[in-house]
C-alpha cells in the first residue's frame, strides 16, 4: 500500500521514471514509456519489475501488463545479450530472408525462437523494420544491419562475439 | 431543447434527440438489430460489427451502435449487404469458438447460438485447425480460475468488451484487462492477481458466451430447467430486483431483473450469490422442542401445543418480540399486532446493529431523494460511511455521477475508495469528527482562509461551484460514540450548505420494519429487561441476535437466563444454544412480501415455489397459533396484512399492495438532537480506538455466513495500524500480533501497516469465525479501547 | 527534368543544426513567425494542394482547417513517424539524415494550428532516428527555436518523443492516440474525428513525418512553386522507396506523377540479375498489385487509383518472374495476421483465417475451393471493419489472385510453386 519495496528496478530507471510523471498531461500515457525504461534496464520485460513500475507511478499494473502483452517488440522472458531480430516481410523475403534465417540457424546452432547455450544471442523473426532499401537486413539491439550477404552476417557475429 | 432530428429506417420516419444511435432509434420503432457487444448501459465499443446497417450515400457499411443519427438518414437494416455482413461477421465468430455446447453453461441462453440460428451459416467452411488455449496441459477442459468465483474458458471468448467495461468502467476496477494481440487477444487477469469486486458476478451475467462462469453455477443445473420468479435482495438495504430461478424446490441461481430506478440491472454480489442460503443443509426443516433437555424433532401440532401452553402459562408483560431486519413488513406487522392485542406491556425490539433511537423517526431515515435523483447531485460528502461496502448499489450511482463530473469527498477516521475513481479524503480525528465538520461548515460562511490541508481548500472550491450537494452518513457515523455532537454538526452543515441529507442505515428492511414494526424498546433495553428479569419468555423472529448485538458476551449471556426462548428462524445458530422450540422458516426469497429499501421505496418479494409443509412464514405460523388461542384476527396472505398495514399505519396510508409497487414513502427530514458528552480520552494502558471495517458478512445478521459462495468473498481478518505508530513500535506487515481490549477480550491478527487511518485507532476488517467484531465491542455507541503487544 | 530533391538534399551533415541553418535551414521558420498569422500558414498549404504523405492522401490544409475551435481545450499535433507499412522505409531517412526538417515542419505547423504540445510517435524499433531526433531537439533548444517565446513571437512549444512498441496498427490515427494516451493501440470509431476529439479528448491533427518535412519549403518559396511541381491534382515531389528485385533500391525523391517505368528502369536501374518484372506493388503491401503490363501508369494519386490501384505511401516493391506468387501473398497475409489488434471481429479473425488457407495452399495442402473462398473472406473483411487494417489485408489476396489465378491453380494441383525464387542470399 504504502512504500514500494524496490528490488528489481536500480537508480538510473527509477529517476527515469521519475522524469516520466512530469511530461504527460495525463498521466496513464506513461505506460509503454515505463516498458521502455524497464526493457533498456533487464532487456526483457520482467512481470515484478512491471509491478515495481506499477507501484512507483501509481497506475495500477494492468494497463502496464496489457501493454506489455499487445507490444511485439518486447521479450518477455530474458534472451541472450544479443537480440537478432530478422525480417521475414515481403521485401526482406524476395532478398532471400529465408535463406539469412536458415544461415543463421545454421551458424547459431538454434532454432529461430531459442537462445545459443551461451546465452549470447537469440534469434527471432520480426515483420518489417522500415529498411526495405537494405534487404534483406537484420535488427540486433539497438542497430540495424543491411544488405546482408554471408560474409558480412559473419563478420557481425564475429565482431559481436569479440566484445564480450 | 434541440430540434429533433428526422430519419428513415427501413422505410419508416422517426423523429429522434441529437446524440441517438441509429441502433436506439430502430429500437423505437420496434426494429431489433442484432448485437454482441452493445449495452445501453455501457459506453459503446462497435467492436463484434454485428449491428452494421447501411446508410446510403456512406460507401461502407456502419456500426449502428455508434453512431448517432444524422439529419435524413436513409438506414436500412435488412438490405441484402447487411444480411451477407452479418453471416460473415457470425461465420468469423464462429470459426475460432470451440464446439462447446453440449458442456457449455451458457447453452440454452446463449446469444451467439441465437443469432447464429437466426442469421448465421449453416454449415461451417472453415478447414483449419481451432485456435486453443491450454494454460495447463495436463488440464482436459481449458477452464481457468480469474478469481474465487469467476472461471474462465479463454476458447470461447468473442472480445466484445463486456466483462472489461462492466469491471474497470463501471465498477472501477483494475482486475481484468484484454492481452496479446489478433486472434490470440483474450480476456485475463494480471499476473498474480485475483479477479474479486463486489460487482464481477455481472460479467457472468452479461457475458454472450460462455466464457465467463460462476462457480457456484458452473456444471450445475441446465438454464432451461429453471423456472423464474421476481423478488428482492434480502442482504442488502438497496434493494436491487432480482429474479429467483429455481427447479424443484431449490433456488439455484439470482439473475438481474432491470429496474433502471434501482439497481440498473447490475446486482452486486451479495445480491447475487445469496442464493445458495436457501439450500444450506443446515436449514432446520422440522420443529423442535426440548424433551428432558435436549432438543428434540416434534410435530407440527405439538410445536403449536407447546406455544398455546407457553402464552398460557406466562404473564403478559413478561413477553419479548425481537424483530429481525430481513422479515418482509406483511410478517414484522403481523407479528408486532399479535404482541400488542395479547400481550399488552410486552417490549418489542429490533435486531438491529444501530441503535438510532426514537428521537429519529423512520421516515428521516433513508435516502432524501429516489437513487435516480441522487445521481445528478454535482457534489457528494459522504461521512462516515464506506459506501462501497455498505451500499454498493449506491456507490454506483455515485461513479456514475463520477464520471459526469462530480466530486467525492470522504470524511471518516480512515481513507475510503470507491475503485479506481478519483474521489478525496479528509481524514477526521475518531471521537472528534464534529471539529471537522464545523470546519468545513465554517469555510462555506467564509469564515476561515488559507487552511493548510489541500484537500480543504479544494472542498472549499468544490463547494462554490456546486449547485446540488448531497451529503450521505453511514455506518461510522450511526455508531459513533460522540453519537448526538456528530448527527447535530452533520445536520449543521447540511444546513449551511443548502444540501440534502441521507441517513443510510445498513439492514435489509430496517426501514420497513422501523415503521410498521412498532418496536417500543431499543433492542439494549430490551437485553436490559432480560437481564433484571422483567422479560422471561422471548419470541426471536428471524435472525441471529448473537451475531448482531454490539456485545456478544453479554447477549449471549442474557438469552441464557431466560425462562423460555422461541425461535421462529432457518438456522441454528449462536442465538439457538438456548432455545426451547424453534420452528423452520421461509426465507425471504421463497416467501412474498413487501420491503421498503434505502430509498423507502416499496418492492415486492415473489413466491417462487411452495416449501414442505412444515417450513411457514410467519404469517402462517401466527394464524396457526390464534386459531388455537380464539384470536379472530386471522390472515392467511401478504396481502390481507398489508391492507391493514395500510389502514394503521400512517406512512403507508392510501397504499394497495401490488398496485403500490415501486411507490416512495415520504422524507421527513432530520431532527435535532441533544448534543451527548464528549468521548473520554482513551485510558494509558489501552491508548488506540478500535474500529470496524464492512464486507459482504454484513446486513442481514451475519446470514451471508451461510452462503458458502460469498464466503469466499469475505476478505481474511487483519488489523491496521497507522504506519508511523507501526514505525515507532517496531511492528510490520505481515506480523502477527495480539489485541486487548479495555473490556476484557482477545484476539490475534495479521497487522497491516499503513497511512489510510487516523494515527489514533486501530481498524479491524474481514471475518473470521474465532474473531465475529461483536466479540470485541462493548455496546452501542461505545468507544471501544485497546492495546496492542507482539505475540 | 529538371527536378532537384530538396527532402533529400544531398547535403552531407545535414543532420547538424550549423550545415542546416547553412543552407536556410530555419528561415521558414524566422518567416512564419516573424512576417505571416497562422491563418495564412495555413491558407499557404491549402493553396499548395499539399497532401498527407502517410498513405490516405487527404489535403493537408484541409485536415488542419477541421480543427474544432472555441473547445477551451488544447490542440495536439501527434507526427506520425510510426513507419511500418512494408515497402515504405522514407521517413526513416528523413529523420537519420535530415531530423531538423522534420522538427523546423513540426514547429511551423504547431503555430499554424495553435498546438503548444506535440508528440512525435516514433516507432520503438527506431532507436538510432530516434537519438537523431533527440539529438536535433536539443539543438534546436539551445538556438531558441524550440521551448517559450520562440524567437520573441510569443509562441511557446515543446515538442515530447514518444516511442511505440513494435505495432503496425499504431500508424492508424486513432491508434496512435490511443497508445499515446497509455494502452494498446486500438483503434476507435470515428465519429468523434480527431480533429475535433481526438488525443485527451482534445482537438488533434497527425500528420506524417514526410508531409511535415514539406511545409517549412512551402512557406519559403510558396504555394505557387509547390503547385508548379508534380500533377495538377497531386502536387509537389514525393520521395519513392523502391525495394526488391531492382539493381539500385532505396529512396527516390521525384516529382508527382513520374511514371512507374521511368521510376523503375531509369532511376532504380531495371531488374536486377536481367530477370524479367512479373508484379509492381506501388504503394506498400496494402494496396493492389499491378502486372507487368500495366507499369506505364503515373505515380500519382489519381493515376494509379484510376489504373486499379493505389498510391498509398509510395513503397515501390518489384517481383520478378521467378518469384511464386503464392509465396508472396502468404508473406504479406502472414503481417497482416501479425498486426490485427483483435479488437473487432472481421480483421481478428479473418486475417488469420487467410493466412492459414495460403500457408496450407503454399505447402502444398490447398484444395480447389480455396480461390473462391479466399475471394468470399475479403468480401467479408472489407468495409466491415473498424479501422483500415483489414481492408489493407485484402488487396494482395484479392489482386495477386484475380491476375495470377493460373498460379495459384498449378500451385494447388501440382502441390508445388510454379517458380521459385532460387538462390537469392548471397
Amino acid at each position: 500500500m504504502d512504500s514500494v519495496k524496490k528490488i528489481y528496478l536500480d537508480e538510473k530507471s527509477l529517476g527515469r521514471l521519475g522524469e516520466l510523471k512530469k511530461v504527460f498531461p495525463d498521466r496513464q500515457s506513461v505506460a509503454l514509456p515505463v516498458l521502455h525504461v524497464i526493457y533498456d534496464q533487464l532487456g526483457y520485460l520482467d512481470m515484478k519489475a512491471i509491478e515495481e513500475a506499477a507501484g512507483y507511478m501509481e497506475i495500477p499494473k494492468v494497463y502496464f501488463e496489457e501493454a506489455a502483452s499487445f507490444y511485439t517488440m518486447f521479450p518477455l522472458k530474458p534472451v541472450g545479450k544479443y537480440l537478432i531480430q530478422v525480417c521475414h516481410n515481403i521485401s526482406c523475403t524476395l532478398m532471400g530472408a529465408e535463406e539469412l534465417v536458415e544461415y543463421l540457424t545454421q551458424k547459431l546452432g538454434i532454432k529461430v525462437g531459442q537462445t545459443t547455450g551461451d546465452k549470447l544471442f537469440t534469434l527471432v523473426y520480426v515483420e518489417c523494420l522500415g529498411a526495405c532499401g537494405g534487404a534483406p537486413m537484420m535488427q540486433i539491439n539497438d542497430k540495424y544491419y543491411e544488405h546482408l550477404t554471408r560474409e558480412k552476417v559473419d563478420k557481425i557475429l564475429a565482431d559481436l562475439r569479440k566484445q564480450v | 431543447m434541440a430540434d429533433l432530428i428526422k430519419l428513415t429506417i427501413d422505410g419508416r420516419e422517426i423523429e429522434v434527440e441529437p446524440g441517438t444511435l441509429i441502433l436506439e432509434a430502430a429500437k423505437k420503432l420496434g426494429i431489433e438489430i442484432p448485437t454482441f457487444c452493445y449495452d445501453n448501459r455501457l459506453k459503446s465499443v462497435g467492436a463484434c460489427r454485428m449491428c452494421l446497417v447501411e446508410v446510403e450515400k456512406s460507401p461502407k457499411l456502419v456500426a449502428s451502435c455508434a453512431t448517432p443519427v444524422g439529419p435524413g438518414m436513409v438506414v436500412k437494416t435488412n438490405s441484402e449487404k447487411v444480411i451477407v455482413a452479418r453471416r460473415g461477421v457470425l461465420e468469423f465468430l464462429l470459426i475460432n469458438h470451440p464446439l462447446d455446447c453440449p458442456t457449455c453453461d451458457k447453452g440454452g441462453e446463449c446469444p451467439l447460438q441465437n443469432l447464429t440460428i437466426k442469421y448465421g451459416p449453416a454449415i461451417s467452411r472453415y478447414g483449419e485447425d481451432k485456435i486453443r488455449f491450454q494454460d495447463d496441459l495436463n488440464m482436459k477442459f481449458d477452464d481457468i480460475r480469474l478469481g474465487p468465483e469467476i472461471w474462465m474458458n479463454k476458447n470461447r471468448c468473442i472480445i466484445c468488451y463486456k466483462c472489461i467495461r462492466i469491471a474497470r468502467d463501471l465498477a472501477g476496477g483494475t482486475d481484468l484487462g484484454i492481452f496479446q494481440r489478433n486472434a490470440m487477444a483474450k480476456v485475463d487477469i494480471p499476473s498474480e492477481l485475483m479477479y474479486i469486486n463486489e460487482f464481477s458476478g455481472n460479467t457472468v451475467e452479461y457475458c454472450p458466451v460462455g466464457a465467463l462462469m460462476s462457480d457456484s453455477f458452473r456444471y450445475k443445473i441446465r438454464n432451461w430447467l429453471l423456472k423464474s420468479e421476481s423478488s428482492v435482495s434480502w442482504v442488502c438495504p438497496d434493494g436491487a430486483n432480482i429474479t429467483v430461478q429455481h427447479n424443484q424446490g431449490k433456488i439455484w441461481r439470482h439473475y438481474s431483473r432491470q429496474n433502471d430506478n434501482v439497481e440498473m440491472g447490475f446486482l452486486s454480489d451479495k445480491d447475487r450469490y445469496s442464493f445458495d442460503i436457501t439450500s444450506h443443509p443446515d436449514r432446520i426443516l422440522q420443529p423442535l422442542g426440548k424433551n428432558s433437555g435436549l432438543l428434540e424433532k416434534i410435530t407440527y401440532d405439538d410445536a403449536i401445543a407447546r406455544m398455546v401452553h407457553r402464552i398460557r402459562e406466562e404473564k403478559p408483560e413478561n413477553w419479548g418480540l425481537l424483530l429481525d431486519t430481513t422479515l418482509t413488513n406483511e410478517e414484522a406487522y403481523c407479528a408486532s399486532e399479535y404482541f400488542g392485542r395479547n400481550f399488552p406491556g410486552s417490549a418489542i425490539g429490533i435486531i438491529s446493529e444501530l441503535d438510532i433511537g426514537n428521537d429519529i423517526p423512520a421516515s428521516s431515515l433513508g435516502l432524501a431523494v429516489p437513487m435516480t435523483e441522487l445521481e445528478k447531485s454535482d457534489l457528494f460528502i459522504v461521512i462516515g460511511c464506506d459506501i462501497a461496502a455498505e451500499h454498493p448499489i449506491l456507490s454506483l450511482r455515485l461513479k456514475k455521477a463520477l464520471k459526469n463530473g462530480s466530486s467525492v469527498y470522504f470524511i471518516d477516521s480512515r481513507k475510503m475508495y470507491l475503485g479506481r475513481f478519483e474521489v478525496n479524503n479528509i481524514i477526521a480525528e475518531y471521537g472528534k469528527e464534529d471539529l471537522t465538520l464545523n470546519k468545513i461548515a465554517d469555510l462555506k460562511n467564509g469564515r476561515v482562509n488559507n487552511l493548510p490541508d489541500t484537500t480543504i481548500n479544494k472542498l472549499n472550491t468544490d463547494l462554490g461551484k456546486a449547485k446540488n450537494i448531497h451529503i450521505l452518513g453511514g455506518y461510522d457515523l450511526l455508531s459513533s460514540p460522540i453519537r448526538g455532537r456528530y448527527y447535530n454538526a452533520v445536520r449543521k452543515l447540511t444546513e449551511s450548505l443548502n444540501a440534502k441529507l441521507s441517513l443510510l442505515t445498513t439492514e435489509t428492511n430496517y426501514l420497513g420494519i422501523r415503521t410498521v414494526g412498532q418496536p417500543n424498546v431499543s433492542f439494549v433495553k430490551l437485553i436490559e429487561k432480560i437481564e433484571n428479569g422483567e422479560i422471561k419468555t422471548l419470541f426471536i423472529a428471524g435472525g441471529d441476535p448473537v451475531n448482531v448485538f454490539p456485545d456478544r458476551e453479554r447477549i449471549t449471556k442474557a438469552l441464557a437466563k431466560l425462562d423460555y426462548l422461541i425461535y421462529w428462524g432457518a438456522f441454528r445458530n449462536a442465538s439457538t444454544e438456548h432455545a426451547a422450540l424453534i420452528y423452520p422458516s421461509l426465507l425471504p426469497t421463497e416467501n412474498a412480501g413487501s420491503y421498503l429499501n434505502i430509498e423507502r421505496r416499496l418492492q415486492l418479494l415473489k413466491k417462487p415455489y411452495q416449501h414442505v409443509r412444515l417450513v411457514t412464514s410467519l404469517i402462517k405460523l401466527l394464524t396457526d397459533i390464534k386459531i388455537e388461542t380464539d384470536d379472530d384476527l386471522l390472515y392467511y396472505s401478504p396481502e390481507e396484512v398489508f391492507e391493514n398495514i395500510s389502514l394503521n399505519i400512517s406512512e403507508f396510508k392510501g397504499l394497495k399492495y401490488n398496485v403500490s409497487e415501486g411507490a416512495i414513502l415520504p422524507y421527513s427530514g432530520i431532527s435535532k438532537l441533544s448534543n451527548d458528552s464528549i468521548m473520554e480520552t482513551a485510558p494509558a494502558q489501552y491508548p488506540f480506538a478500535l474500529t470496524f471495517g464492512r464486507s459482504v458478512y454484513y446486513g442481514a445478521s451475519g446470514i451471508t455466513e451461510k452462503s458458502s459462495t460469498l464466503k469466499k468473498l469475505i476478505p481474511p481478518q487483519k488489523l491496521v495500524i497507522h504506519s508511523n505508530v507501526a514505525g515507532h513500535a517496531g511492528y510490520e506487515t505481515g506480523q502477527r500480533i495480539l489485541l486487548e481490549t479495555a473490556n476484557g477480550e482477545k484476539g490475534q491478527f495479521e497487522l497491516v501497516a499503513s497511512s489510510d487511518i487516523e494515527p489514533g485507532i486501530l481498524f479491524l476488517f474481514g471475518y473470521s469465525q474465532d474473531n465475529p467484531p461483536n466479540k470485541f465491542m462493548a455496546g452501542y455507541n461505545t468507544p471501544v479501547y485497546a492495546k496492542i503487544s507482539k505475540v | 527534368m529538371n527536378f532537384e530533391p530538396f527532402l533529400l538534399a544531398p547535403i552531407k551533415d545535414h543532420d547538424k543544426i550549423d550545415v542546416y541553418q547553412k543552407h536556410g535551414g530555419y528561415t521558414a521558420l524566422r518567416k512564419a513567425l516573424k512576417e505571416m498569422s497562422p491563418e495564412q500558414v495555413v491558407t499557404e498549404v491549402v493553396n499548395s494542394g499539399l497532401r498527407g504523405r502517410g498513405g490516405a492522401g487527404f489535403p493537408t490544409g484541409r485536415k488542419w482547417q477541421f480543427l474544432a475551435k472555441g473547445t477551451g481545450k488544447p490542440i495536439y499535433l501527434c507526427v506520425n513517424a510510426d513507419e511500418s507499412e512494408p515497402g515504405t522505409f522514407k521517413d526513416r531517412e528523413l529523420m537519420l539524415l535530415h531530423p531538423h526538417s522534420v522538427i523546423e515542419g513540426t514547429i511551423i505547423t504547431s503555430y499554424a494550428i495553435g498546438c503548444h504540445h506535440a508528440f512525435i510517435y516514433i516507432r520503438g524499433e527506431f532507436a538510432q532516428e530516434t537519438r537523431q531526433l533527440e539529438r536535433a531537439i536539443s539543438e534546436a533548444n539551445e538556438k531558441g527555436y524550440l521551448g517559450e517565446n520562440i524567437l520573441g513571437s510569443g509562441f511557446d512549444l515543446k515538442i515530447t518523443i514518444y516511442r511505440g512498441g513494435g505495432a503496425y496498427i499504431c500508424g492508424e490515427e486513432t491508434a496512435l492516440m490511443t497508445s499515446l494516451e497509455g494502452g494498446k493501440g486500438y483503434p476507435r470509431v470515428k465519429p468523434p474525428f480527431p480533429a475535433v476529439a481526438g488525443l485527451y479528448g482534445s482537438p488533434t491533427i497527425i500528420n506524417n513525418v514526410e508531409t511535415l518535412s514539406n511545409v517549412p519549403h512551402i512557406v519559403n518559396k510558396g504555394a505557387e512553386w509547390f503547385k508548379s511541381i508534380g500533377t495538377a491534382k497531386s502536387t509537389g515531389s514525393k520521395i519513392f522507396c523502391v525495394s526488391g528485385h531492382v539493381n539500385k533500391p532505396g529512396n527516390y525523391e521525384l516529382p508527382m506523377g513520374v511514371s512507374l517505368r521511368e521510376l523503375l528502369y531509369e532511376h532504380a536501374g531495371g531488374i536486377r540479375n536481367d530477370a524479367n518484372l512479373k508484379a509492381v506493388i506501388p504503394g506498400g503491401s496494402s494496396v493492389p498489385i499491378l502486372p507487368a503490363d500495366k507499369i506505364d501508369v503515373n505515380m500519382d494519386f489519381e493515376s494509379l487509383a484510376e489504373a486499379g490501384s493505389m498510391l498509398g505511401s509510395a513503397g515501390v516493391i518489384v517481383l520478378d518472374d521467378n518469384t511464386c506468387i503464392v509465396h508472396a501473398a502468404m508473406v504479406i497475409s502472414r503481417f497482416y495476421r501479425h498486426e490485427s489488434c483483435g479488437q473487432c471481429t472481421p480483421c481478428r479473425q479473418g486475417t488469420t483465417w487467410m493466412y492459414r488457407v495460403l500457408e496450407r495452399i503454399e505447402h502444398g495442402k490447398g484444395k480447389p475451393e480455396d480461390l473462391d473462398l479466399l475471394l468470399d473472406i475479403c468480401d467479408n473483411i472489407e468495409g466491415n471493419t473498424i479501422c483500415p487494417l483489414g481492408d489493407a489485408a485484402v488487396p494482395s489476396v484479392r489482386t495477386s489472385i484475380k491476375q495470377f489465378r493460373d498460379e495459384y491453380e498449378y500451385h494447388i494441383k501440382n502441390k508445388k510453386c510454379l517458380v521459385t525464387l532460387g538462390k537469392r542470399f548471397e
